[in-house]
């Protein structure tokens, strides 16, 4: 549910860190949180945020939920397929369901996110 | 717990969706109660679901035509011709209400049930594997889960929205309608085939009424009915109260810079920048 190679949010995104960059999406119990998720609005490559900024928009069961960014950082790449396949998100959050690539503002503000077995314990 | 009660209020379309996000904001920072909020329109109004393509689903010149307001909502769903009904919203931080989007839509909708009750209507809650089928863009021709029916016709439709932390659920309790003037507002392939499909799957409070006998409810007791209804279902004490001085500041601004821009009202989910 909580793969251990990646680092959470308490707002329930997880960051999949490679060099000065990190894959960005939403955890398990987000998505299930959520429901079915039907629309995805997404930033554009070489938007900048900030940390806890709000990155995206999703809609699931007519409820439109901000999703907030783990860390501040420079968007390099955008999960395109999401797009058309909005649903990639609940069937495969960590793998064809990301959602952005960042290159990575500030690589200290990792050390603010919890390893997975603190993530999971966040969730009782 | 001890909620605000905010009602008696009738305005313009575009200050009832600030006033319903300011209290979302200033709920968020623990400023102010969890808020039930019942409200109505000054004039016809058409909204749209925050991911709607607004030029495909609305016909501007219809709503000039017939003098309809017309604005994009902060929440999800579909298109809503706010008109002859009561609007409620509830504001209220995720920590205070736990649970998914479902679980919460079951546990409000709850509120909603009890208070057509209270007005001698029995209702269902369609459950969480109800999938209706989406024939057009207007959001009253199809129940989907926990949407309030009766004789299975959706009569209650409720849209939300997650933003720090904060959920803010409206929805349209309606009293009667005017399908003559959604056909004029509503971009429709097929108008028989939309008014086949609202007389099937929605009614509203005077049909209902008639239906069962029952006197048409004076407009005092359709709120009554919903804050008892809300006060049992959600074990609360609902204290009437008012908009905070920064409530109605951060309302007025936007009001005039976001429910009021083209930006926002004709925005395509293509980017970010319009939404916060």
């Amino acid at each position: 549910m909580y793969p251990k190679e990646l680092k959470y949010s308490k707002d329930h995104e997880w960051i999949r860190v490679e060099g000065n960059k990190g894959v960005i999406g939403i955890t398990h119990y987000a998505q299930h949180q959520l429901g079915d998720i039907v629309f995805v609005e997404l930033p554009e490559v070489g938007d900048e945020f900030a940390v806890n900024d709000s990155f995206g928009v999703v809609e699931s069961v007519k409820s439109v939920s901000d999703l907030y960014i783990p860390v501040s950082g420079v968007v390099t790449k955008i999960n395109e397929d999401l797009i058309d396949s909005p649903e990639l998100i609940n069937e495969d959050p960590y793998g064809n369901g990301w959602i952005v690539e960042v290159e990575l503002t500030d690589s200290s503000e990792l050390d603010q996110l919890l390893d997975a077995g603190a993530y999971e314990a966040s969730l009782d | 717990m001890k909620w605000r009660l905010l009602s008696d209020m009738t305005h313009k379309g575009s200050y009832n969706m600030a006033v319903d996000e300011a209290l979302l904001q200033l709920h968020s920072e623990g400023k102010t109660p969890p808020t039930l909020r019942l409200y109505r329109w000054s004039q016809p109004t058409v909204s749209l679901g925050y991911f709607q393509d607004f030029h495909r689903e609305i016909d501007i010149d219809g709503c000039k035509r017939n003098a309809v307001d017309y604005l994009r909502r902060p929440t999800g769903g579909r298109a809503v011709l706010h008109d002859n009904e009561v609007t409620y919203s509830v504001v209220i931080r995720q920590e205070l209400l736990p649970g998914g989007v479902l679980e919460t839509y079951r546990q409000l909708s709850q509120g909603l049930l009890f208070g057509l009750e209270f007005l001698g209507i029995k209702a269902e809650l369609t459950n969480e594997e109800y999938k209706g089928e989406i024939s057009t863009a207007a959001c009253f021709d199809s129940p989907s889960a926990y949407e309030l029916v009766v004789g299975g016709k959706k009569i209650i439709g409720s849209a939300q929205t997650r933003k720090q932390n904060t959920i803010l659920q409206h929805g349209s309790f309606l009293l009667d309608w005017d399908l003559d003037l959604m056909l004029e507002v509503f971009n429709l392939k097929a108008k028989d085939l939309f008014v086949r499909t609202m007389e099937r799957k929605a009614t509203n409070l005077r049909r209902v009424c008639l239906e069962m006998g029952l006197d048409y409810p004076k407009i005092e007791s359709i709120n009554e009915a919903l804050i008892d209804g809300f006060s049992k279902a959600l074990n609360i004490e609902l204290v009437a109260g008012e908009l905070t001085a920064e409530e109605k500041e951060l309302a007025q601004k936007l009001m005039q810079e976001k429910y009021e821009d083209d930006d926002w009202t004709y925005h395509k989910a293509i980017g970010m920048g319009v939404t916060r």
